[in-house]
């Protein structure tokens, strides 16, 4: 059964329908989604935005000033998900997005399966040396982890 | 003020100046010259950029890393459909890296043996270009000859591409890289965008019946 689904990965890309894209909401997700919104615009595709909440290690014994703070936190990035999904909303009038927690790379492949998306764009910032020695890009790991293809979006640098 | 319009635009697309057009200075002088209403010319004339840059395609140039000895027409068609949709030109690379078994080989007779496969593994390259442009059209062969995300990386500067796309066999491992480390170095520094693509081994297989 696993030997058939790098097959669908081809075989998928021929007709792109539905392309969900990954966002940190940090200062580059604008870019992601932009990017993302022509690329979907291109092929008239539908877009789906998808943001993954981390779970914060040892929060599950933190105290109630904690859990509020964790709380507050989700309900901003909710908020900046939504101002995100309005802007691109403007260029691909096919756009939801969908909020879920857990490991980014797992997460994404379920949402991935679930939606039965065609592409997946995410980005990379060229992380430094230190990022890269403590695994903290997270792009690697969901191009291996999902069974559809995926596309790493670098942002230009200014000086390009 | 028929003057042609020409974008600049950079990489991705994104419009930076418009030559030949009328600047944003000038605009500004103009509009107060005939006392129209503040930024109407201005913002008429951004949006048109907008709109002819929204007309051009995202990606225009696709680099396809590829092992010509391997890879099959059939093996290419999903990615070329793709360009085709995206109009984009595509560029096929082979990087040469001489053989493990040639390491053995000493004098004068090996390094000719070393020049006779690298011509035949360029003809190879050649040859599956001549083949896809039989169908698509915008499309050509680069080799070279190194480290395999080294050369990559080099080309996809050099093309200026907008996106790596990087077909990934189960099977694939060159020499010192598998495809996953080659991938994993692609997109922590390429300066594009990077598209991974999983070719089942069976397609790889039968793509010379097909």
């Amino acid at each position: 059964m696993k030997a058939l689904e790098p097959d669908r990965s081809a075989h998928k890309l021929v007709s792109i329908k539905k392309v969900l894209v990954a966002v940190d909401l940090t200062k580059h997700s604008e870019a992601t989604a932009d990017y993302a919104a022509q690329i979907a615009r291109w092929l008239n595709a539908s877009i789906w935005i998808a943001h993954v909440f981390s779970h914060i290690p040892l929060s599950a014994w933190g105290s109630e000033g904690v859990h509020n703070v964790i709380a507050e936190e989700r309900r901003e990035h909710r908020s900046r998900l939504e101002q995100l999904t309005e802007r691109v909303h403007q260029v691909v009038p096919k756009c939801q997005s969908v909020c879920v927690e857990g490991e980014p790379a797992e997460q994404l492949a379920a949402l991935a399966r679930d939606l039965d998306a065609d592409l997946i764009i995410i980005a990379s910032h060229h992380p430094t040396f230190l990022a890269r020695l403590f695994n903290l890009d997270k792009a690697p790991k969901i191009v291996h982890r999902v069974h559809c293809p995926v596309l790493v979006f670098h942002e230009p640098s200014p000086l390009s | 003020m028929n003057q042609s319009l020409m974008l600049v635009c950079d990489r991705y697309g994104h419009p930076i100046t418009a030559r030949g057009a009328v600047s944003s200075k000038t605009l500004s002088n103009e509009s107060s010259q005939s006392r129209e209403p503040d930024g109407s010319k201005a913002r008429a004339y951004h949006g048109r950029i907008f709109q002819e840059a929204a007309t051009r395609s995202p990606i225009r140039r696709i680099l396809i890393p590829i092992d010509a000895a391997q890879v099959k027409t059939a093996d290419l068609k999903p990615i070329l459909k793709v360009a085709q949709r995206f109009d984009a030109e595509v560029t096929l690379l082979h990087c040469y890296e001489c053989p493990l078994s040639f390491q053995y080989a000493v004098g004068r007779p090996a390094l000719t043996d070393v020049f006779f496969h690298s011509d035949l593994v360029r003809t190879q390259l050649l040859k599956l270009c001549a083949e896809v442009r039989m169908f698509f059209t915008k499309c050509r062969a680069e080799f070279v000859s190194g480290a395999l995300p080294v050369e990559i990386l080099r080309a996809s500067q050099r093309l200026q591409s907008d996106l790596i796309v990087v077909p990934l066999f189960p099977d694939f491992v060159s020499y010192g890289w598998t495809a996953k480390e080659v991938m994993d170095e692609l997109i922590r520094k390429a300066n594009c965008a990077v598209l991974g693509i999983s070719l089942a081994p069976n397609d790889h297989a039968t793509a010379s019946t097909i």
